[in-house]
């Protein structure tokens, strides 16, 4: 399988995780350090919108014998999460949308892939950029990482070659 | 980039690891190993100048990250919108200032945060170079957040990020310009 038509649109309940996968090339570049308490964080950035923030549902991954470290792609991933609950409190929706066009090849975890769309949760409306941002930010702070200890700034572990 | 800033920041200028653990009498400067360390409120915090070094090597490796950085449709980063941004932040910092932490966007543009105590500074540049600024104190609320179209406007909210991070940067513990 490995087209958007052909594979079934899951319905994402509010108890499921999103994973969402952000890359590092060993210096952090999308995380940002507390400066008093030294904790690490997802950057507002880190959960960017074009036109959706992509995200994979564990519950799926799981159906397909497939894990977080399915989608940890080279070289490194940080990989944090939350609920679609807490997506949803911030954005409209969270919607399976598998195999997005140009990313079937060889990615069984797109089968998973979920799209967050940047719209009001209450209206339905497109988010101006400012309430994008900040919307982007609350839910990306409230994240918890899988495979990343903020206390230390480092890599639980290191993905498969 | 280094050729599309002013002076003094095109030059040598990274002192900013350099060692500090022996005193001319020949004694042990036991502050300097502590803050070397990291985790310990910090004496001596870095100059602008120094946090101006890292922010344009920062920057600088930033733009050599190839279109689809993120796995998926991410453009490269703007080379307007980083001298844009290394601007704003120099017009933001001072000595000692909180380290500014600088993240791509997927559309080619730049954000940068500075947090301290859960007090945060956040500025953002697009590529056609409209950028953004707005602050939160350490409960999360809203202090100042305003839009502007062009990296000339905006004096007197660059004038109030200045002050908001002055006095946030008092409390800094931790600098990720120390550590990578």
């Amino acid at each position: 399988v490995s087209d958007s038509a052909s594979v079934e649109r899951r319905s994402i309940d509010d108890e499921h995780t999103l994973y969402r996968r952000i890359p590092d090339w060993g210096n952090r570049d999308l995380l940002v350090q507390d400066a008093v308490t030294g904790v690490w964080r997802p950057s507002s950035g880190s959960l960017d919108f074009d036109p959706d923030a992509s995200v994979y549902c564990r519950e799926i991954l799981l159906d397909h014998q497939l894990s977080w470290r399915s989608i940890v792609a080279s070289p490194l991933s940080v990989v944090y999460a939350f609920t679609a609950r807490e997506a949803r409190v911030e954005f409209h929706d969270v919607e399976h949308t598998p195999y997005q066009q140009g990313y079937a090849e060889d990615q069984p975890h797109e089968i998973a892939h979920c799209s967050i769309w940047a719209r009001h949760p209450e209206t339905g409306e497109a988010l101006p950029p400012g309430q994008l941002r900040k919307r982007a930010k609350r839910l990306a702070s409230r994240a918890r990482f899988v495979n990343f200890d903020p206390m230390v700034g480092k890599l639980l572990e290191m993905p498969n070659p | 980039l280094n050729a599309l800033l002013d002076p003094p920041y095109t030059g040598n200028a990274s002192t900013a690891t350099a060692s500090g653990s022996d005193l001319p009498d020949g004694g042990k400067d036991i502050v300097h190993e502590i803050w070397q360390r990291g985790g310990r409120r910090e004496v001596g915090g870095p100059t602008k100048q120094e946090l101006m070094k890292f922010v344009i090597d920062t920057v600088s490796r930033l733009l050599k990250l190839a279109p689809g950085w993120d796995g998926k449709r991410a453009r490269r980063v703007d080379p307007k919108a980083a001298v844009a941004m290394c601007r704003l932040i120099e017009s933001l910092i001072a000595d000692d200032s909180a380290d500014p932490q600088i993240t791509p966007l997927s559309d080619g543009g730049l954000s940068t945060e500075w947090l301290v105590g859960g007090a945060s500074l956040e500025i953002r540049v697009t590529p056609n170079l409209s950028w953004s600024i707005w602050a939160e104190d350490q409960d999360g609320r809203e202090l100042f957040d305003a839009e502007f179209e062009r990296p000339g406007q905006g004096r007197a909210r660059i004038e109030q990020g200045r002050r908001f991070l002055a006095d946030v940067s008092k409390n800094v513990r931790f600098r990720r310009s120390r550590q990578l």
